[in-house]
Protein backbone atom coordinates (compact mmCIF):
# COMPACT_ATOMS: atom_id res chain seq x y z
CA UNK A 1 0.00 0.00 0.00
CA UNK A 2 1.35 3.31 -1.01
CA UNK A 3 1.38 5.80 1.85
CA UNK A 4 1.32 8.74 -0.54
CA UNK A 5 -1.88 7.69 -2.17
CA UNK A 6 -3.53 7.24 1.21
CA UNK A 7 -2.58 10.85 2.03
CA UNK A 8 -4.71 11.99 -0.85
CA UNK A 9 -7.54 9.72 0.00
CA UNK A 10 -10.67 11.87 0.35
CA UNK A 11 -11.84 9.63 3.19
CA UNK A 12 -8.77 10.44 5.23
CA UNK A 13 -9.26 14.09 4.44
CA UNK A 14 -12.79 14.13 5.70
CA UNK A 15 -11.72 12.34 8.86
CA UNK A 16 -9.20 15.05 9.74
CA UNK A 17 -11.15 18.06 8.61
CA UNK A 18 -8.82 20.96 9.29
CA UNK A 19 -11.36 23.76 9.89
CA UNK A 20 -13.32 21.58 12.30
CA UNK A 21 -10.19 20.76 14.27
CA UNK A 22 -9.26 24.44 14.48
CA UNK A 23 -12.64 25.39 15.86
CA UNK A 24 -12.42 22.61 18.43
CA UNK A 25 -8.99 23.72 19.52
CA UNK A 26 -10.16 27.31 19.79
CA UNK A 27 -13.07 26.34 21.96
CA UNK A 28 -10.88 24.15 24.12
CA UNK A 29 -8.45 27.06 24.51
CA UNK A 30 -11.24 29.44 25.47
CA UNK A 31 -12.62 27.12 28.09
CA UNK A 32 -9.14 26.69 29.53
CA UNK A 33 -8.44 30.42 29.47
CA UNK A 34 -11.65 31.35 31.23
CA UNK A 35 -10.69 30.35 34.80
CA UNK A 36 -7.27 31.91 34.29
CA UNK A 37 -8.87 35.16 33.17
CA UNK A 38 -11.17 35.08 36.18
CA UNK A 39 -8.33 34.54 38.63
CA UNK A 40 -6.39 37.36 36.98
CA UNK A 41 -9.38 39.67 37.32
CA UNK A 42 -9.90 38.79 40.96
CA UNK A 43 -6.18 39.35 41.52
CA UNK A 44 -6.37 42.81 40.01
CA UNK A 45 -9.47 43.57 42.08
CA UNK A 46 -7.53 42.52 45.19
CA UNK A 47 -4.67 44.79 44.22
CA UNK A 48 -7.07 47.66 43.68
CA UNK A 49 -8.66 47.22 47.09
CA UNK A 50 -5.36 46.90 48.96
CA UNK A 51 -3.40 49.63 47.26
CA UNK A 52 -6.20 52.03 46.65
CA UNK A 53 -4.88 52.74 43.17
CA UNK A 54 -8.44 52.01 42.12
CA UNK A 55 -9.86 52.50 38.69
CA UNK A 56 -6.70 54.08 37.31
CA UNK A 57 -5.38 50.58 36.66
CA UNK A 58 -8.06 49.96 34.07
CA UNK A 59 -7.95 53.48 32.70
CA UNK A 60 -4.21 53.56 32.07
CA UNK A 61 -3.83 49.86 31.52
CA UNK A 62 -0.47 49.81 33.35
CA UNK A 63 -0.98 48.40 36.86
CA UNK A 64 2.73 47.93 37.44
CA UNK A 65 3.61 51.54 36.76
CA UNK A 66 0.71 52.77 38.88
CA UNK A 67 1.40 50.58 41.89
CA UNK A 68 5.11 51.36 41.75
CA UNK A 69 4.32 55.06 41.42
CA UNK A 70 2.10 55.02 44.50
CA UNK A 71 4.72 53.10 46.39
CA UNK A 72 7.45 55.55 45.46
CA UNK A 73 5.27 58.38 46.76
CA UNK A 74 4.79 56.64 50.11
CA UNK A 75 8.50 55.95 50.46
CA UNK A 76 9.23 59.57 49.60
CA UNK A 77 6.79 60.70 52.32
CA UNK A 78 8.62 58.48 54.83
CA UNK A 79 11.99 59.95 53.94
CA UNK A 80 10.56 63.47 54.15
CA UNK A 81 9.27 62.62 57.63
CA UNK A 82 12.77 61.46 58.60
CA UNK A 83 14.27 64.65 57.21
CA UNK A 84 11.78 66.73 59.21
CA UNK A 85 12.62 64.87 62.42
CA UNK A 86 16.32 65.39 61.81
CA UNK A 87 15.99 69.09 61.12
CA UNK A 88 13.82 69.56 64.21
CA UNK A 89 16.61 67.96 66.28
CA UNK A 90 19.25 70.20 64.73
CA UNK A 91 17.20 73.34 65.19
CA UNK A 92 16.57 72.45 68.83
CA UNK A 93 12.78 72.18 68.48
CA UNK A 94 12.82 68.61 69.67
CA UNK A 95 15.22 66.61 71.85
CA UNK A 96 14.10 63.14 70.85
CA UNK A 97 17.19 61.88 69.08
CA UNK A 98 15.83 58.35 69.06
CA UNK A 99 12.65 59.48 67.28
CA UNK A 100 14.73 60.96 64.48
CA UNK A 101 16.83 57.83 64.26
CA UNK A 102 13.74 55.61 64.23
CA UNK A 103 12.18 57.76 61.49
CA UNK A 104 15.30 57.48 59.37
CA UNK A 105 15.44 53.72 59.99
CA UNK A 106 11.83 53.43 58.86
CA UNK A 107 12.63 55.44 55.77
CA UNK A 108 15.59 53.16 55.07
CA UNK A 109 13.58 49.99 55.53
CA UNK A 110 10.74 51.24 53.34
CA UNK A 111 13.25 52.23 50.69
CA UNK A 112 14.76 48.76 50.66
CA UNK A 113 11.23 47.35 50.50
CA UNK A 114 10.65 49.48 47.41
CA UNK A 115 13.88 48.27 45.83
CA UNK A 116 12.93 44.67 46.55
CA UNK A 117 9.49 45.23 45.00
CA UNK A 118 11.07 46.75 41.92
CA UNK A 119 13.45 43.82 41.61
CA UNK A 120 10.52 41.44 41.88
CA UNK A 121 8.49 43.27 39.23
CA UNK A 122 11.48 43.39 36.91
CA UNK A 123 12.13 39.70 37.46
CA UNK A 124 8.50 38.93 36.58
CA UNK A 125 8.76 41.03 33.44
CA UNK A 126 11.95 39.32 32.34
CA UNK A 127 10.42 35.93 33.06
CA UNK A 128 7.47 36.87 30.83
CA UNK A 129 9.77 38.04 28.06
CA UNK A 130 11.61 34.73 28.15
CA UNK A 131 8.33 32.87 27.67
CA UNK A 132 8.32 30.69 24.56
CA UNK A 133 5.33 31.29 22.32
CA UNK B 1 1.46 51.38 60.60
CA UNK B 2 4.89 50.50 61.85
CA UNK B 3 7.32 49.24 59.28
CA UNK B 4 9.57 47.95 62.01
CA UNK B 5 7.91 45.58 64.50
CA UNK B 6 7.40 46.91 68.02
CA UNK B 7 9.14 50.18 67.35
CA UNK B 8 6.30 52.26 68.84
CA UNK B 9 6.60 50.68 72.29
CA UNK B 10 10.38 50.86 72.11
CA UNK B 11 10.29 54.54 71.20
CA UNK B 12 8.03 55.28 74.17
CA UNK B 13 10.42 53.34 76.42
CA UNK B 14 13.37 55.34 75.16
CA UNK B 15 11.46 58.54 75.76
CA UNK B 16 10.54 57.50 79.31
CA UNK B 17 14.13 56.64 80.20
CA UNK B 18 15.30 59.93 78.75
CA UNK B 19 12.91 61.84 81.02
CA UNK B 20 14.11 59.77 83.97
CA UNK B 21 17.71 60.59 83.16
CA UNK B 22 16.80 64.26 82.93
CA UNK B 23 15.28 64.12 86.42
CA UNK B 24 18.42 62.44 87.75
CA UNK B 25 20.58 65.11 86.12
CA UNK B 26 18.45 67.76 87.79
CA UNK B 27 18.76 66.03 91.17
CA UNK B 28 22.52 65.73 90.88
CA UNK B 29 22.86 69.34 89.79
CA UNK B 30 20.91 70.45 92.85
CA UNK B 31 22.65 68.20 95.34
CA UNK B 32 23.77 71.22 97.38
CA UNK B 33 20.86 73.58 96.71
CA UNK B 34 19.54 74.82 100.04
CA UNK B 35 17.10 77.39 98.78
CA UNK B 36 14.46 77.07 96.07
CA UNK B 37 11.69 79.29 94.68
CA UNK B 38 9.17 77.62 97.00
CA UNK B 39 11.48 78.14 99.99
CA UNK B 40 13.40 75.45 101.82
CA UNK B 41 15.92 73.01 100.45
CA UNK B 42 15.66 71.31 97.09
CA UNK B 43 13.57 68.17 97.01
CA UNK B 44 14.61 65.37 94.70
CA UNK B 45 12.38 64.80 91.68
CA UNK B 46 10.89 61.36 91.15
CA UNK B 47 9.50 60.28 87.78
CA UNK B 48 6.61 57.82 87.68
CA UNK B 49 5.50 55.90 84.62
CA UNK B 50 2.16 54.53 83.45
CA UNK B 51 1.37 52.05 80.73
CA UNK B 52 -0.17 53.50 77.60
CA UNK B 53 -1.91 52.04 74.56
CA UNK B 54 -0.78 53.85 71.43
CA UNK B 55 -2.56 54.20 68.09
CA UNK B 56 -0.89 51.17 66.57
CA UNK B 57 -2.05 49.01 69.51
CA UNK B 58 1.35 48.76 71.17
CA UNK B 59 1.51 48.83 74.95
CA UNK B 60 3.95 51.62 75.48
CA UNK B 61 4.96 53.64 78.49
CA UNK B 62 4.25 57.25 79.28
CA UNK B 63 5.61 59.57 81.95
CA UNK B 64 2.74 60.00 84.39
CA UNK B 65 4.19 62.70 86.60
CA UNK B 66 7.36 64.18 87.97
CA UNK B 67 6.83 64.67 91.70
CA UNK B 68 8.97 65.88 94.56
CA UNK B 69 10.23 63.48 97.16
CA UNK B 70 8.82 64.93 100.40
CA UNK B 71 11.19 63.12 102.75
CA UNK B 72 13.41 65.24 105.02
CA UNK B 73 17.04 65.71 104.19
CA UNK B 74 19.69 65.95 106.82
CA UNK B 75 20.01 69.20 108.72
CA UNK B 76 23.32 70.28 110.01
CA UNK B 77 24.55 73.03 112.26
CA UNK B 78 26.07 75.75 110.09
CA UNK B 79 25.28 79.18 111.60
CA UNK B 80 27.46 81.11 109.13
CA UNK B 81 25.47 79.89 106.13
CA UNK B 82 23.13 82.55 104.68
CA UNK B 83 20.30 79.96 104.38
CA UNK B 84 20.59 78.71 107.95
CA UNK B 85 17.58 79.27 110.25
CA UNK B 86 17.64 81.24 113.50
CA UNK B 87 18.96 78.22 115.43
CA UNK B 88 21.84 77.91 112.96
CA UNK B 89 20.49 74.73 111.38
CA UNK B 90 20.85 74.30 107.66
CA UNK B 91 18.35 72.01 105.90
CA UNK B 92 20.17 70.04 103.18
CA UNK B 93 18.40 68.59 100.10
CA UNK B 94 17.20 64.99 100.32
CA UNK B 95 19.29 63.99 97.33
CA UNK B 96 21.57 61.06 98.00
CA UNK B 97 24.51 60.74 95.64
CA UNK B 98 24.65 56.96 95.78
CA UNK B 99 20.91 56.68 95.18
CA UNK B 100 21.12 58.90 92.14
CA UNK B 101 24.11 57.06 90.73
CA UNK B 102 22.31 53.73 91.04
CA UNK B 103 19.21 55.22 89.45
CA UNK B 104 21.31 56.64 86.65
CA UNK B 105 22.88 53.26 85.99
CA UNK B 106 19.47 51.65 85.90
CA UNK B 107 18.10 54.32 83.53
CA UNK B 108 21.06 53.98 81.25
CA UNK B 109 20.78 50.17 81.16
CA UNK B 110 17.04 50.39 80.47
CA UNK B 111 17.74 52.82 77.63
CA UNK B 112 20.32 50.43 76.20
CA UNK B 113 17.87 47.55 76.47
CA UNK B 114 15.30 49.51 74.46
CA UNK B 115 17.96 50.42 71.93
CA UNK B 116 18.89 46.82 71.41
CA UNK B 117 15.21 45.96 70.89
CA UNK B 118 15.13 48.67 68.21
CA UNK B 119 18.26 47.23 66.62
CA UNK B 120 16.91 43.68 66.66
CA UNK B 121 13.52 44.63 65.22
CA UNK B 122 15.23 46.54 62.45
CA UNK B 123 17.34 43.54 61.54
CA UNK B 124 14.15 41.45 61.62
CA UNK B 125 12.57 43.78 59.07
CA UNK B 126 15.66 43.57 56.90
CA UNK B 127 15.73 39.78 57.13
CA UNK B 128 12.05 39.78 56.06
CA UNK B 129 13.02 41.72 52.95
CA UNK B 130 15.40 38.93 52.02
CA UNK B 131 12.45 36.56 51.48
CA UNK B 132 12.23 37.65 47.86
CA UNK B 133 15.89 36.93 47.14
Amino acid sequence: MNPISSAYNPQVFSQFSVPKQDAELLEMGNSMAEPFQKSLESGIAGLQSTHGVGSSIRANGSPFIDSIGGFVKEVDAKSKEAELARSSILSGESNNIHQAMIASQEAGVSFSLMVEMRNKVLETYQELMRLQV
Amino acid sequence: MDFIPGIGATASGLDAQRVRLEAIAQNLANINTTKTASGGAYQRQVVSFVQELDRAGNMGVRVDSVTSDKSEGVSRYEPSHPHADEKGMLQMPNVSLSHEMVDMLSASRAYEANLSVAKTSRSLAQKALEIGR
